[in-house]
């Protein structure tokens, strides 16, 4: 399996392309992080404040995730994926099989570095969309507003259950290749490149 | 083979387009104002990760430790790039990340090549004083990705 790293490929894809007079209302929508990195947790929940959320879910583990999971409607997931013990691409798989009322609530994964172990777990865990970090304020908000116009039906299969992965109408965000176009699909697989891969 | 496939709108969808809300511009100059606050915090967050990182290539484990020894440096390159990537340190983020793959490849390998990590470390702290001209500071992630590629790559 192929890993080489690309870095001038990865600071130049998929670079947002955001409208600044793009108006959007996020203030109603409960959002949920997960992270189990205190700083990175905070940051991002700080993030989300600037753009006008008022109700955001903090939580550091798969456990708090999914104890609040069961009994609180939230409407977008922003998921580490890199997390020890149960991961993030292990809460998704658990949610969309959960049968709970969040089961296909718009999930945003976040991912540093892809180990080439868990290529295949990100790839079939059921995200909406998998975000490479960096994690700029742009590239979150970018991926957001994508994400809630994001009209895949979605799929349950007993191998995979998520957001139907072709792309029919919407297409992924502005500067990412679609999958029959990227790396995942001719075997070169780096879900690291900069704007993340669409799931 | 069963499948199921649901068409459904998102709540998100349908709230995000309620009356009222923000510009994208405003909502970022916003967010770099409530995250400005966290940006010392996250240099000594990366200071103390590149300090330890120093340390444990400093000290290579025997043999039966070698896993373990490998793990905590691709966490330290993870949080060095998680930590200081909002804040825009791309050069620093990208030779953090070069730091991920070597270390990956290592562990996969089960083979110890400590010459690449000593240079990621050392890159990384020349990175991150930032007082290097553009030009040098690729070179610098030009360099490194020769490393990585020239590292031995493990069969899957």
């Amino acid at each position: 399996m192929p890993d080489s790293i690309e870095l001038v490929e990865r600071k130049s894809a998929g670079t947002p392309n955001l409208n600044p007079n793009t108006v959007f209302n996020l203030s109603k929508a409960t959002v949920m992080v997960v992270d189990d990195e205190p700083f990175s947790l905070r940051l991002t929940a700080q993030t989300l404040l600037g753009f006008g959320v008022v109700t955001r879910h903090q939580c550091a583990s798969f456990d708090e995730a999914s104890a609040l999971l069961r009994s609180h409607p939230v409407d977008l997931l922003i998921v580490d994926a890199e997390m020890p013990g149960r991961d993030g691409y292990d809460l998704v798989n658990w949610l969309r099989r959960s049968g709970f009322d969040n089961a296909w609530t718009p999930v945003l994964m976040i991912s540093g570095h892809t180990p080439v172990s868990k290529v295949a777990k990100a790839r079939d865990c059921g995200a909406n969309f998998i975000v490479a970090r960096p994690l700029t304020a742009t590239l979150l908000l970018d991926r957001i507003l994508w994400v809630a116009k994001d009209v895949r039906g979605m799929l349950e299969t007993p191998t995979y259950a998520g957001p139907d992965r072709r792309f029919r109408e919407l297409g992924p965000p502005e500067g990412v290749p679609e999958r029959r176009h990227d790396p995942l699909s001719r075997g070169k697989i780096n879900l690291s490149s900069e704007g993340g891969s669409a799931a | 083979m069963s499948v199921t496939w649901v068409m459904r709108r998102s709540r998100l969808s349908k709230l995000v387009n309620q009356p009222g809300g923000v510009t994208v511009s405003k909502a970022l100059a916003e967010a770099a104002v409530q995250t400005e606050e966290f940006r010392a915090e996250a240099m000594g967050v990366v200071a103390e990760a590149l300090d330890e990182l120093d340390a444990v290539v400093a000290a290579p484990p025997a043999a039966d430790g070698l896993q373990g020894w490998l793990e905590r440096i691709y966490f330290l390159a993870t949080r060095i790039s998680d930590t200081a990537g909002p804040f825009g340190y791309e050069d620093l983020c990208a030779a953090a990340f070069s730091l991920c793959e070597l270390a990956d490849r290592q562990q996969r390998g089960r083979a110890l090549d400590l010459p690449p990590l000593k240079v990621h470390a050392a890159s990384l702290r020349l990175l991150l004083a930032g007082d290097q001209p553009p030009a040098a500071r690729k070179a610098v992630l030009a360099g490194l990705s020769q490393v990585v590629e020239r590292a031995r790559k493990p069969v899957d």
